[in-house]
């Protein structure tokens, strides 16, 4: 019965459901601009509720709904009921590394109780010890000249030397910052309740980037700490229109997200689509932007990434000033980019730090890769097994010869060899240490030459293979680079059957899905298809000068980046000031 | 593959994606049989021959484009519905219908069993066929968005591919093949010619593809550039098969291209290129039976309304496949194309519209015929008059649609 | 999702039962390199196939490459021989000895015997190879004098490992000796088939120059031919010597006077005063090509040497660069070699007068200065008009004789004539109704030659030798 109603749904017709369509269109609605302040929480409060009235069905930020019990009681005057409840949210017997620390201020001369609550080696003691506590017990001794009365504002203005204080209404905003490496401080008496953020805990320090290296331009990646990343941006990217929208994702884990965009240049649809997507995501935990990556991407199935992951600030800031928007995940040193083409994920970050005919030499390079990784062991078999009279005689009458001693078919034969490659690729990843590459090269080297040794592949075939591999390699995106090598195992099926007609077959079905796809409402093979205007910087690159424009697949606000002379000196009567010459 | 909800309506592309595919769709013939034809008509003077029926076309689609200029963002069959209402769609809907089916199952069927013949010998026809039924079909579903614009990216280089063909035999040109200059005479090129207007037949689906297009200013141009195109490459092609193969030769080879591509010799290395041909070919040939299964179905669901498109994909193909094995043998199938398809498709083409306009304009007053009908998307009244460059409005028009998608 | 893996799985399945079909794995095929086709003993035909022996060629596995060239080109190749009907069926009947399928498009040359030629069935054989998706429409198309079978034989190269490179260099060599012509297989047909030009082949011949008698065949043959260059009665002979060599009988030895040089007035042949088979020489390999065969329609009808085939290249455009001899106009005996080029195409013009076919041809060609043996100082620029006008006149009547065979003796339109006598035509009809090729035997011809000496090579003055003996001739 099940079999049946399987096959029938296989059959049978179904009406497609209404999908939500995204399509990346000019700005026809300028004037939201002026709703976007620079205030984060605003903004995002303002921006859900225009989402909503737009009847876009979408869902409120993460950070309102609460997974789990019901409604939190509200921050009590009670000092006790709030250390009750604080006990109870953070277990507090069991959990060992939640520390309440409860005390006493003093203020004028009464002592109020109060208890504050961290985590244990989430916070910077010394910041603690020194900002927090020192000056709540002991400095409010001090002669202090005012006359505030109320006791939290007495508290906030004069007591509190630490810099990031917030002062709160809710548990939930407590306990989101405590989560997050901040302690939450309750004074008796008071229905509000101070945040401070005082992170302290471990993590790694900027470093090289392990998966971009690149020879010639900046050598710093990101790291872990989301604050710590956008700051690297910002320091590349010195304008404050650059705004950091920041999302929690994830009902347990909470991974705080950010979303980067220039104000005035992203399109703001764009912006508005990452902010549903990021935004509409029901997940437990997130710890990554590779999952971050697959929750909002816009096909699963397509095996090619659909937006760019990168552990370069100066790539995203490029980017970005492209009028992209990239999401940077706390927790993962690889920021994501969006929206992106299949062109953009051949550029590696140094194409534009190089000369132009350097660069493009290398994009040349990354382009036959490319089609190495892809076609060649589905073009050898395709050649090998039906076109032979394609091969020079006295080639083919060498691959003759080496073939003599194989006892498989040449199907079998590269399969143990691709799959072999694999697998010393894996195999080198997960040993640990320096033992790793070692054993990639030996493996490699030693299994070909003893397989060929053994006639169980044929001499020519090893080359085919490690070809191919170095052809995956030398893409720059390591998730482009997965998607050649998936799709490299179809075109060898397809060869083997059918020839070049199975080669036409796979091109054609993977043209006409990489072309229907679209990352971010851009068609993935945008600019070529559909064209649009200007074709810069794409399978070649432009001087850096003659890159007016920015991608006009992109929409942005402002299509052009520089003016049509971009370089003054060029112009006898220059000014010195260019820019006015748009 | 799982967002893709493509219904016709929400499809709209510029115009080098719709002169790209009508230049496909003409010259996907110069693998097949063209150039031998025009020389078994004209002798020695097949160029000659094809510059007329090509101005011919030209001058039947000026008239054509002027009568289209009131319809704007319309297609034949709406056309038709106005000039003679449910009927007259239907009896228009089913003529192209069955052009389209009918040139879909001949090319479906010579192309496999070309490849049959270049490739893959020993294997059954109907295994080479899967392959290309594949592939239509798989377009098909993605819609005809992913066919243009793959066309779009395609055309430019099978163009390259077919040119390099050209320019590398150029070795074997001998000027004196093209003597005597009339070749078989007047009769030939001008009385048999006349019906190689056919060659021309795939502009029908230019009038099919207004509701996806920006404005009719765009589909003057389109066809004027697609016709102009193809015009060429039809010439290029024909001139060098008759510079290369002297006049009584040139009438037996099958498949014309690829005899050309088998005589490229350049060196010991540098030879036996043809089976790269089969790849340019190949390709060539799947995203034209794309687009003609898509029209078919289109022309269906167009002229009875339906709702949906996707559920008779397969049914056509199945149609299309079952139509593709009734010639016996490859001979009856060329026999099919090269004298049936061509003394009558000119006339689908050319004259069918040419009545359907001339009837709708004496049928309808003379009102705004700008009203779009139900099926096509809105004109959109904020419409950019026009781009700088032309290349990028296709992101603008797509606005046109009104901002309700956001 | 469901729906796409379901199609994926039907895709995988139906790949899978339909099966690879014309999948051959490189090493389940025989490539043939050369293809030679003799009148049969038993049935109509004689196929001789040479086969590229991989193991010997490729060198597989680890020290194979040396062991490879120790075979010296004897293991390189192996060849065999079926009688059969046709071409294709003895395709057939040959893979029930061999272990491998045979495979053609790899073929370089195919032969064809004098005798087979001058029967005139090639037409039956070439209108297989051409509708063959396999035979190449480039393979080379060769005439042997004496048989194909033994002159595939004879191709033991020694330089190269691989006969299919043999082939190609020299079939291509025309290209700088100027004493064969390209003939394809694809141009042959479209020839044979034109109304406006007729087939020429390479001629090739198994070397007896130098081996014991016994060993060579078609001796007997060439001595007919140079007696015969001028006469029309050779074809028949050697037609004859073409069965006698089969027949195995006793042969002559060659002698170098039994070149075309004689019938020219030549006290010495030069290097265009040969055919096939008949050069002076030794050498492993016994092949050797020189000269064209001349065809009428689909039957051979003659043979040209050397020279003939520096003509057919000059006068149709095809001459690239050779070396040519000219006697020395001012000292008689000695010679004067020319490195010589055509850089533009020959000027040809058809005129119809009184229905008899009137062709011009100007031919311009360049030249180096390579021997000047007599040490006469040609280089000055007052006596090179002295050189270049003996050069002219030389090549002239090389050419007139080469047009006046073609007319006179094969009435066969090799150089094309006909296809710019077609432009004086307006439509097909009128063209086929003149017949061309009929009337060709009466044409008349205006060749002008211009030689223009361009560079000395590496010495600009040539100056007397001096000796004891006598005045130097200045």
């Amino acid at each position: 019965m099940n079999l049946l109603n399987t096959l029938k749904g296989l059959l049978i017709y179904k009406e497609p459901e209404p999908v939500e369509k995204f399509i990346l269109r000019e700005n026809d609605n300028e004037a939201s601009l002026s709703n976007q302040t620079d205030n984060k929480q605003t903004d995002n409060k303002q921006q859900d509720q225009k989402e909503n009235e737009s009847d876009r069905g979408t869902k409120k930020l993460k950070r309102q709904d609460r997974g789990g019990g019901g409604e939190p009681p509200p921050i009590s005057r009670m000092l006790q009921n709030n250390l009750d409840y604080i006990k109870e949210r953070f277990s507090v017997p069991t959990n060992s590394d939640v520390m309440i620390r409860e005390f006493n201020v003093i203020v004028g001369k009464k002592a109020i109780p109060a208890f504050m609550v961290y985590y244990d080696g989430m916070v910077d003691r010394i910041v603690v010890d020194t900002d927090i506590l020192m000056p709540l017990m002991l400095l409010s001794n001090l002669d202090i000249k005012s006359g505030d009365a109320r006791i939290d504002v007495y508290i906030r203005n004069h007591l509190l030397t630490h810099n990031q204080i917030k002062e709160v209404e809710e548990f939930d905003q407590v306990l989101g910052e405590v989560n997050f490496g901040g302690c939450g401080i309750f004074v008796d008496g008071m229905n509000t309740a101070f945040a401070a953020d005082v992170k302290g805990f471990e993590h790694r320090t900027v470093e090289r980037p392990n998966t971009e290296m690149v020879i010639q331009g900046p050598q710093e990646g990101f790291t872990e700490t989301i604050r710590v990343n956008t700051a690297l941006i910002r320091k590349k990217l010195k304008d404050e229109n650059l705004i950091v929208e920041d999302h929690l994702v994830g009902e347990r884990s909470k991974t705080p997200c950010s979303i980067l965009y220039i104000k005035n240049l992203a399109n703001d649809s764009l912006v508005a689509e990452v902010r549903r997507r990021l935004g509409s995501i029901k997940v437990d935990y997130v710890q990554d932007s590779g999952e971050i990556e697959q929750l909002i991407e816009d096909s699963t199935y397509i095996t090619s990434p659909q937006m760019v992951s990168t552990e370069r600030p100066d790539r995203v800031a490029a980017m970005l000033t492209e009028g992209r928007a990239a999401v940077i995940v706390h927790g993962s040193p690889f920021a994501l980019v969006m929206p992106t083409t299949a062109f953009e994920l051949i550029h590696s970050p140094e194409d534009s730090y190089l000369r132009v005919p350097y660069a493009n030499l290398l994009r040349c390079i990354r382009t036959i890769a490319i089609l190495v990784a892809l076609l060649l062991p589905g073009l050898y078999m395709a050649i090998t097994n039906f076109h032979q009279e394609m091969i020079p005689t006295g080639l083919l009458l060498s691959l003759e010869a080496a073939r003599e001693k194989v006892p498989f078919p040449s199907i079998v034969e590269i399969l143990i060899m691709e799959v072999s490659f694999e697998l010393i690729r894996e195999a080198g990843i997960r040993i640990p240490g320096t033992i790793g590459p070692t054993l990639g090269i030996i493996g490699a080297l030693i299994l070909g030459q003893a397989a060929v040794a053994a006639s169980i592949v044929s001499p020519i075939l090893i080359i085919i293979v490690a070809v191919t591999g170095l052809g995956s390699f030398a893409i720059p995106s390591y998730s482009y680079a997965y998607s050649f090598r998936i799709l490299r195992f179809g075109y060898i099926v397809l060869g083997s059957v059918a020839g070049f007609l199975g080669l036409s077959l796979g091109i054609f079905l993977q043209g006409m899905l990489l072309v229907s796809s679209k990352s971010f409402g851009v068609p993935f093979f945008a600019p070529f298809a559909p064209r649009t205007a200007g074709l810069g910087d794409t399978l070649l690159q432009d001087p850096v000068w003659k890159r007016e424009r920015r991608p006009d697949y992109l929409n942005p606000k402002d299509n052009f980046r520089q003016p049509k002379i971009s370089r003054g000196w060029t112009r006898q009567n220059n000014g010195g000031d260019n820019r006015n010459g748009k | 593959m799982g967002a893709i909800t493509g219904m016709a309506s929400d499809i709209t592309f510029g115009g080098w994606e719709a002169v790209a595919l009508i230049i496909n769709a003409i010259c996907a013939r110069i693998f097949l049989n063209f150039p031998r034809e025009v020389a078994e008509d004209a002798g020695t003077a097949g160029w000659l021959e094809t510059v007329y029926f090509s101005i011919l076309a030209f001058l039947l689609f000026y008239i054509i484009a002027r009568l289209y200029a009131r319809f704007n963002r319309k297609d034949i069959l709406d056309i038709a519905g106005l000039a003679g209402g449910e009927t007259g769609r239907i009896i228009g809907g089913l003529l192209l219908l069955g052009l389209i089916l009918f040139a879909g199952a001949l090319i479906l069927r010579e192309y496999t069993e070309n490849m049959k013949i270049i490739s893959l010998t020993d294997s059954p026809l109907g295994f080479v066929m899967m392959f290309f039924a594949v592939a239509m079909v798989a377009a098909c579903f993605l819609g005809l968005e992913p066919i243009v614009r793959f066309i779009a990216v395609s055309v430019p280089i099978i163009t390259a591919g077919l040119l390099f063909i050209v320019l590398m035999v150029a070795p074997y040109y001998d000027p004196t093949h093209l003597l005597p200059a009339l070749g078989n005479g007047f009769y030939g090129i001008f009385g048999k010619g006349f019906f190689k207007l056919s060659t021309y037949s795939p502009l029908v689906y230019l009038f099919l593809i207004p509701p996806f297009l920006k404005d009719q200013k765009s589909f003057r141009r389109i066809g004027y550039t697609a016709l102009g195109a193809s015009a060429l490459l039809l010439l290029i092609s024909s001139l060098a098969y008759s510079l290369v193969y002297s006049y009584p030769t040139s009438l037996e080879n099958f498949l014309p291209v690829f005899q050309l591509a088998r005589l490229i010799n350049y060196g010991r290395f540098f030879q036996r290129l043809e089976s790269v041909f089969v790849l340019t070919f190949a390709i060539s040939a799947m995203q034209y039976l794309g687009v003609i299964l898509f029209f078919a179905v289109h022309v269906f669901k167009k002229t009875f309304r339906l709702e949906y498109h996707r559920p008779i994909i397969l049914p056509f193909a199945v149609i299309m496949f079952s139509l593709a094995f009734v010639p016996s043998n490859l001979m009856t199938a060329i026999d099919l194309e090269t004298k049936t398809y061509m003394t009558f498709a000119w006339s689908i083409t050319f004259i069918l519209p040419i009545i359907i306009l001339l009837l709708a304009r004496l049928r309808a007053a003379p009102g705004p015929l700008g009203a779009h009908p139900g099926g096509s998307p809105p004109t959109g009244g904020h419409l950019p008059e026009s781009s700088p460059q032309g290349a990028s409005a296709t992101y603008r028009r797509r606005r046109s649609k009104g901002g309700g998608a956001l | 999702m469901r729906r796409i893996v379901a199609v994926m799985l039907l895709l995988v399945l139906c790949c899978g039962l339909a099966g690879c079909y014309d999948a051959k794995e490189v090493d389940d095929l025989a490539y043939v390199l050369a293809v030679g086709l003799d009148k049969g003993q038993t049935n109509e035909l004689k196929v001789t196939m040479q086969l590229a022996v991989p193991n010997a060629l490729g060198g597989g596995g680890g020290g194979g490459v040396s062991g490879g060239s120790g075979g010296g080109g004897g293991k390189s190749s192996s060849i065999i021989t079926v009688e059969a009907p046709t071409l294709t069926s003895s395709l057939n009947m040959a893979n029930n000895f061999l272990s491998r399928r045979l495979e053609l498009s790899h073929a370089e040359v195919a032969v064809f015997s004098e005798d087979l030629a001058k029967s005139g069935t090639i037409e039956e054989y070439l209108r297989g190879m051409i509708r063959s998706r396999e035979f190449r429409p480039t393979i080379n198309l060769v005439v042997c004098k004496g048989s194909a079978e033994e002159y595939l034989k004879s191709i033991k190269p020694t330089l190269d490992l691989d006969p299919a490179k043999y082939y190609e260099l020299t079939f291509s060599a025309y290209r700088y000796t100027g004493l064969s012509i390209r003939s394809q297989l694809e141009e042959f047909y479209a020839d044979m088939e034109s109304s406006g030009v007729q087939p020429v082949a390479v001629l090739a011949g198994v070397n007896k120059s130098k081996p014991p008698k016994g060993a060579q065949s078609g001796g007997s043959g060439k001595g007919d031919q140079s007696g015969g260059s001028g006469d029309s009665a050779q074809g028949d002979q050697s037609g004859g010597s073409g069965k006698e060599s089969q027949a195995g009988g006793p042969q002559q030895e060659a002698k170098p006077e039994e070149s075309t040089g004689q019938s020219k007035g030549r006290p010495q042949p030069f290097e265009g005063d040969y055919e096939a088979g008949s050069i002076p020489r030794t050498g492993d390999v016994k092949g050797e090509i020189e000269g064209l065969a001349v065809f009428d329609g689909a039957r051979m009808v003659g043979e040209m040497d050397g020279e003939a085939a520096t003509d057919y290249l000059l006068v149709n455009g095809d001459f690239h660069t050779a070396y040519k001899t000219f006697a020395d106009p001012e000292v008689t005996g000695t010679y004067v070699v020319l490195d010589v080029s055509q850089k533009s195409k020959p000027v040809r013009r058809v005129k119809i007068v009184d229905d008899k076919p009137q062709i011009t041809v100007q031919i311009a060609v360049d030249a180096d200065i390579q021997t000047i043996q007599s040490g006469y100082n040609y280089e000055d620029t007052k006596q090179l008009p002295i050189l270049e006008q003996a050069a002219e006149t030389q090549l002239k009547d090389e050419i007139v004789r080469f047009l006046g065979r073609t007319t006179g003796e094969f009435h066969s339109d090799i150089c094309g004539f006909g296809d710019h006598a077609r432009g004086l035509f307006l439509t097909w009809k009128d063209w086929d109704d003149y017949h061309w090729l009929q009337r060709y035997k009466d044409a008349t011809f205006d060749v002008g030659v211009k030689v223009r000496i361009r560079r000395p090579g590496m010495i600009l003055r040539s100056e007397p030798m001096e000796s004891s003996g006598g005045a130097s001739r200045r």
